[in-house]
């Protein structure tokens, strides 16, 4: 059965506050939503269609048990759950040492799918603040935008990028605070 | 007006990249500085503009059905009456937990991880906590174990399979990682035989919140109070 029209007009963090007050409905849409974008991102991460799918399902639990911890003056939506997504698939990926297997593993990558539940106007609001992204990184000299990346994405600690990079542990963190300082400011608080 | 190097552990901070000791020190200072405060949720904000930069793939479809069907359960269970003793369901829910993983562990591990999650959301509002440890050994990858945890009673069971054979001078330990203590709480010796443990803990310390837990290899008889792991850790999940 759709989703009343109403409920489809809500924003994510309108979908959560109803999901602290057990809204399956609202949930299922959160979930249509936002699906794509987070089993994108911990697939990204963990290069392991399998695992991301586990991963996937543990967050979204989450997104239902936790929901009441979710504070709208504190962050948008979309980066609450971006974070918890991000943070389970890096817990994963460290607890089960795949870093060297992830590159080999991106051969097998399923076909990546486009978002087609997404409303259109919401994917091309997605799809304009992904190139503000890109292009902001794109910006950034190529160490600030690998260390954020390394950080990000594969779980490495300021530690291991200096290591791996043979730079300075201060350098590193300098790079990292640099860099989201030009994401911070390039959004302007506008990530909804 | 918030100085370099601060903003340099709160942009860390914010990609969760500092260490257990300086992650403590830098939530309690934050809590006590809203400005600093303010900057993290700026930060947390553009990190996670970063995930919009991954691709968005499709999910299978059956994984939402699951999903749903793992929230029904634990409302539906909200209001069933459950046994409250710890001696009556303690024994029912590890039972449930390894009968699960003993079925589907080598035919599919997928499967036996929603099963335990959703026994896990099931008993969750009775202070209980349902992990699975991983085998983090490359040339023991079959190596499992679950763990029941129960915060009020402060004990646990574990059960631990294919566990490779140690050297004569050496033990596995486990442990608790519980955020308000520098170190792991050691939950005692294993004693293995043919590859299985299984046993009651009861941790050394008080435990106020069991983020995780891991197993690890040491010197016979364990390490000394309060040290935490001194060897390899060879399993670890939460």
């Amino acid at each position: 059965m759709a989703p009343p029209v109403a409920l489809q007009n809500l924003s994510e963090g309108e979908l959560l506050e109803r999901i602290k007050e057990r809204d399956e409905i609202a949930f299922s849409l959160f979930y249509e939503r936002m699906a794509p974008k987070l089993y994108g991102l911990v697939f990204k991460v963990l290069n392991d269609a399998k695992e991301a799918e586990d991963v996937t399902q543990e967050g979204f639990l989450h997104i239902w048990n936790k929901a009441s911890a979710y504070e709208a003056h504190r962050s948008s939506a979309s980066t609450w759950a971006f974070l918890i997504f991000r943070n389970k698939a890096i817990d994963r990926l460290r607890s089960r040492e795949r870093r060297d297997l992830g590159v080999a593993k991106i051969a097998q990558a399923p076909e990546i799918a486009p978002a087609s539940e997404e409303q259109p106007d919401r994917r091309l609001d997605r799809k304009d603040e992904a190139a503000r992204i890109h292009a902001t990184l794109d910006e950034m000299p190529v160490e600030q935008k690998e260390a954020l990346v390394l950080a990000f994405f594969q779980g490495f600690t300021h530690i291991q990028i200096a290591e791996k990079t043979g730079t300075p542990i201060g350098t590193i963190k300098a790079r990292i605070r640099r860099g989201l300082v030009k994401l911070s400011e390039r959004l302007g608080g506008q990530l909804a | 007006m918030i100085d370099e190097q601060t903003q340099e552990t709160a942009s860390l901070h914010a990609l969760g990249l500092l260490a257990p000791e300086e992650e403590r020190a830098f939530v309690t200072q934050m809590r006590q500085d809203e400005a600093l405060a303010r900057l993290v949720e700026e930060f947390q904000e553009g990190a996670a503009a970063m995930a919009l930069t991954a691709p968005s793939m499709t999910p299978p479809p059956a994984m939402k059905q699951r999903v749903l069907d793992q929230i029904r359960a634990r409302e539906e269970n909200k209001v069933v009456a459950f046994p409250t003793r710890t001696s009556v369901w303690l024994p029912w829910a590890v039972a449930a937990s390894l009968a699960t993983a003993a079925t589907y562990l080598f035919v599919d591990r997928g499967r036996m991880q929603g099963e335990i999650g959703q026994l896990q959301e099931r008993v969750a509002f009775s202070q209980i906590r349902v992990a699975t440890l991983t085998s983090l050994l490359k040339d023991a990858p079959n190596t499992v174990a679950a763990v029941v945890w129960d915060e009020h009673g402060q004990k646990g069971l574990l059960d631990v399979r294919n566990l490779p054979p140690l050297e004569n001078d050496k033990d596995y330990q486990l442990w608790i990682v519980d955020p308000t203590y520098k170190q792991p709480i050691s939950a005692g010796i294993l004693r293995v035989r043919d590859g299985v443990a299984q046993a009651e803990f009861r941790p050394e310390q008080p435990v106020a919140s069991a983020d995780k837990f891991a197993i690890s290899v040491e010197q016979k008889g364990g390490t000394p109070p309060n040290t935490g792991p001194q060897g390899p850790v060879v399993m670890a999940g939460n």
